[in-house]
């Protein structure tokens, strides 16, 4: 028997795995390297965590979450769900980080054939994390959000070959992966809507193009999966725009000089590697390049957008998406486009250009500094100020030993986080009518949030109301000097009074 | 020149399960079969009275398994399909002139038809442009000798060699295998290709088979070619029929022939080594899907099946009772190949390996299974959907609830997406749209296959007969064919 027989790379390269397995175990390696490095301890992975637990105790809340919530989209719970089933709760978080961490590494890695551009862009990103403190924090924050990146980097993966090679699996796994990312949030909807548009510009029939039924399959899954999040907002909050209308209460109460800041602030620290890329692709740009130009002014515009949005509204953890566009983006910058004859001259030319405009963009980044305050969701802990449950508890069993509080949305039901709903009860949306239909059965209690836009949007119409007002329902039992207000219901249960609880 | 008589419908031995040696349809149950779909049935009974809601239960979780199983599965194949397809691909140039560049090897073209006078004129116009030298070829039509219909169009048009005309005698059972069985028992040919009446082969495909098979390795027994329609635009059926023949010609074969799986030969556009497929003994008269019984038993036999890409245009059924009855067939003949081949499951298992009975199970059990509990699943979730009634939680405990959303959710979209994504690979883009309109269309396919299903019980051995139309094939048959370029 020859040895290319029993030779099990010969074996496996003869029935096509030895790439499959040749990228996992870089996935192994990568994951590794990375569960080695210091990870920090982040409120959204608090409450992503809290849905999972909820989720696993098959309670509404849980449920509500997963899809009620805009800024703790459904991929990364997944992700997290999924981690915790394989590894544990202890080690869940870590290990999903570390895995979409290496996983979209390895997919900006393949951007390039040759070994040696692929150590240089690892050289790159590297700088990049290390002199921009932004990325910095996000690359370590234990954010389940780091899910996003995955499908992001994949879907830019396959737009760059599709430019380059026009094969359908191309366009087709860009596009599902683009549809992926409606589920990963605001900024993963507006990045999905953006390489869907900038895919779908590029397949649109002409006079020599007609591929005919192109379009079709590149709208169709992000199409798919936003009808999918309406529906299940349907299903499960029986309000098919309950997440938009989440969204809308929240960007509306940003004053508009509020978020002109933010954005100037949003482009400043989030942009330099972005526009970075820009000039690096207008340096050595040839006519077939100008497709991956729209995409990444695209992405560009995309990014900063988000970025502000977050900043302003609070209503998106953005930072892990942020790094990823940044990085794909410089990968992006160092694909020659299909029509591109490269001669040595415009080599040098481009990579002179890149290390010039990367250099100056790395001195500017290493000039700011990082404040974690800057980005109030992602970074600063929402729970500043919140009265302990214990304290709470103690304060009400002095009259109501029986009593529950109510606490809503997302962020509150998170922090107060009861699986058995003992003492807390979680629910996603308020109607002030099952909450009093509840209270008719039971002693209850209503936990409000000062009005900052951390626990639900400044301009949500019912608990800002509540907040500067009252209700006619409702009594105020304690203030506490962060601004937090304890209510209770005043209506009484049906069967069952004050007076026995204190028999 | 004498020639030899090989003997391809008389039995050869006593076995009733299997009279001409190989395994056939002629019962559709063996013993132990019988038993154990008794004992079977009688378990399920039983669990019903003592617990219902367990059986319930288990048997839920069982499918949705299953579901996900095959969805998964589907997946893979198209991703093979899509990035390294196998199907064998030739330029033009390549087929200049022949294998071995002495003389172009014989070829024996055979058109079994009953009934179809009016649809014979057409086809023998699409065999003349087969372009293939003539003294290499022989066209056989096969014609039942009380269809006197077309037996008198077939002699009004006094047809010269290579065409022919094989009267087949009357006896039973009267299904189209028989009659291929009996147009190849005589004469000598090294290739043999079997084509529809409706069928309009590509001219060059006979050419592209003989280069093919001289470049395979010897185990190669079998080319398919592909299958696609010339009427697709008819109407909204037809549109999903091509969408269907796209994904399982476009992607599920090319997928199948990448996992070197056993390939369900389609009907048509099979071409086969004549001795190979003499040495099988051709195909099984008692089994209405003798295609895709054949298929199998090549594969068992260790031989391989390849795909050709080259398209042999055919007509889609417009009408849905016609359709009804042709998917009634086809279910009928899975279920009738599933259950001879398992006759001897350990047999099986054992030639077959772990990974390549999973693939007939998946397969051949598996479509037709999904396509007979799909209506119960549509409508317990158009039940939740409308009533949410109380109770039916019990059934979907967390896991099986999860993957029970994932098939709900992404099985059937990836099903759907992919016939869209074949209709775009098979240059029929678009009808892309109606390709993601599927789901409407396996109502139909659920309606068939349990009609089959019931015709089994009834009526093993009856051949529902496809209905072909009189009708003018357009010039061009594929829409957006010559205008597909890749940007």
């Amino acid at each position: 028997m020859s040895s290319s027989r029993t030779n099990p790379i010969a074996v496996l390269a003869r029935a096509g795995w030895l790439k499959p397995v040749l990228w996992l175990l870089v996935l192994g390696a990568a994951m590794a390297l990375r569960l080695q490095l210091p990870f920090r301890a982040t409120d959204t992975q608090m409450v992503h965590g809290a849905v999972v637990d909820s989720l696993l105790a098959g309670h509404n809340w849980g449920r509500q979450a997963l899809v009620g919530a805009l800024e703790y989209p459904l991929l990364p719970t997944l992700g997290l769900l999924a981690a915790q089933v394989l590894f544990g709760p202890a080690l869940a978080g870590m290990m999903l980080v570390a895995l979409s961490q290496a996983w979209a590494v390895c997919y900006l890695l393949r951007f390039r054939p040759e070994l040696a551009r692929r150590v240089v862009f690892c050289l790159l990103l590297g700088m990049l994390v290390l002199f921009l403190p932004d990325l910095r924090a996000a690359m370590t924050a234990l954010d389940p959000n780091w899910v996003a990146a995955v499908p992001f980097c994949a879907a830019m993966f396959h737009l760059v070959r599709w430019f380059q090679a026009g094969v359908l699996r191309d366009a087709v796994l860009c596009a599902v992966n683009a549809g992926l990312l409606a589920f990963c949030g605001v900024g993963g909807v507006l990045a999905g809507v953006a390489l869907t548009l900038v895919l779908a510009h590029d397949v649109r029939p002409t006079a020599t193009n007609r591929r005919l039924g192109l379009p079709v399959l590149v709208w169709t899954p992000l199409l798919y999966c936003l009808a999918l999040w309406f529906l299940w907002n349907w299903l499960i909050l029986g309000d098919l725009l309950f997440c938009l209308k989440h969204l809308w209460n929240a960007l509306r109460a940003v004053a508009v000089g509020h978020f002109l800041k933010s954005a100037a602030l949003a482009v400043w620290s989030t942009a330099p590697g972005l526009w970075a890329c820009m000039l690096f692709l207008a340096a050595g740009m040839a006519r077939g390049e100008r497709r991956t130009m729209r995409g990444v002014l695209v992405l560009c515009l995309v990014a900063a957008g988000s970025r502000a949005a977050c900043l302003a509204a609070g209503v998106l953890p953005g930072a892990a998406t942020l790094l990823v566009i940044t990085a794909a983006a410089v990968a992006l910058a160092l694909i020659p486009g299909p029509a591109t004859v490269e001669t040595v001259g415009g080599q040098r030319c481009r990579w002179f250009w890149a290390l010039a405009v990367l250099a100056g963009a790395l001195v500017l980044a290493a000039d700011m500094r990082y404040e974690p305050g800057a980005d109030p969701v992602a970074e600063a802990s929402f729970a500043a100020g919140a009265p302990s449950p214990t304290e709470i508890t103690n304060l009400i069993d002095r009259d109501w030993p029986r009593s529950r509080t109510a606490v809503f949305g997302i962020r509150l039901p998170a922090l107060y986080h009861d699986p058995a709903e003992k003492r807390f009860v979680a629910r996603m949306d308020y109607h002030e009518g099952l909450f009093v239909e509840q209270a008719r059965r039971e002693v209850m209690h209503l936990l409000l949030p000062p009005p900052d836009g951390r626990f639900y949007p400044r301009g949500d119409p019912a608990f800002t109301r509540i907040n500067a007002g009252g209700s006619q329902v409702l009594l105020l039992e304690k203030q506490w000097d962060s601004g937090w207000q304890l209510w209770r219901c005043v209506i009484f249960p049906d069967r069952e009074s004050r007076l026995q609880y204190l028999q | 020149m004498t020639t030899t008589r090989h003997r391809l419908t008389h039995p050869v031995c006593q076995d009733p399960l299997g009279p001409r040696g190989f395994p056939q349809a002629t019962l559709v149950l063996c013993r132990w079969q019988k038993v154990a779909g008794w004992a079977l049935l009688a378990g399920l009974v039983l669990w019903a009275v003592l617990d219902w809601r367990l059986e319930l239960l288990v048997l839920n979780a069982v499918c949705t398994v299953f579901y996900l199983l095959t969805t998964v599965y589907r997946l893979l194949l198209i991703d093979l399909s899509l990035s390294k397809a196998r199907d064998i691909r030739l330029e033009s140039a390549e087929l200049a002139s022949p294998p071995g560049g002495v003389q172009w090897p014989r070829y024996i073209v055979i058109l079994p038809m009953y009934h179809e006078g009016n649809v014979l004129p057409a086809l023998v116009d699409s065999m003349r442009r087969l372009d293939y030298p003539s003294d290499r070829l022989e066209i056989r039509l096969l014609i039942e000798e009380d269809d006197e219909e077309t037996m008198a169009v077939a002699r009004r048009m006094d047809l010269q060699p290579p065409f022919r005309i094989v009267p087949i005698p009357v006896s039973y059972p009267r299904t189209k295998p028989k009659a291929c069985n009996v147009g190849i028992e005589e004469g000598d040919a090294d290739y043999l290709v079997i084509f529809d009446a409706e069928d309009r082969p590509e001219p060059d495909q006979l050419r592209k088979a003989a280069v093919a098979f001289s470049r395979m390795p010897p185990e190669v027994a079998c080319i398919q070619g592909k299958l696609n329609f010339y009427n697709p635009d008819r109407n909204v059926l037809t549109r999903c029929f091509t969408a269907e023949y796209a994904t399982w010609f476009g992607l599920c074969l090319p997928g199948l022939d990448c996992l070197h799986a056993p390939i369900p030969l389609g009907g048509t556009s099979n071409h086969f080594r004549l001795d190979i497929l003499r040495r099988l003994g051709g195909w099984d008269e008692y089994n209405v899907t003798e295609d895709c019984d054949l298929g199998l038993r090549l594969y068992i036999q260790g031989w391989r099946t390849r795909i050709l890409d080259s398209t042999t245009w055919e007509q889609a059924c417009h009408d849905p009772f016609l359709w009804i009855r042709q998917r009634s067939r086809w279910a009928k003949g899975y279920v009738q190949t599933y259950l001879v081949h398992t006759r001897d499951l350990l047999g099986l298992t054992r030639r077959l390996g772990l990974v390549g009975s999973l693939h007939f199970h998946l397969l051949v059990g598996g479509s037709l299974l999904c396509q007979l509990i799909n209506p119960v699943y549509w409508l317990m979730a158009l039940v939740w959907l409308l009533f949410r009634p109380m109770g039916v939680d019990q059934f979907f405990p967390g896991p099986v609830f999860a993957m029970g959303a994932l098939c709900l959710f992404a099985g059937n979209f990836i099903f759907a997406y992919t016939s869209a994504i074949a209709c775009v690979q098979s240059r029929v883009g678009h009808l892309a749209r109606y390709g993601l309109a599927m789901p409407f269309y396996w109502v139909l396919h659920s309606i068939g296959a349990w009609k089959g299903f019931l015709q089994l019980i009834t009526r093993p051995h009856h051949w529902e007969k496809t209905t072909h139309f009189s009708e003018p094939a357009p010039a061009s048959p594929a829409p957006d064919a010559a205008a597909a370029t890749p940007p």
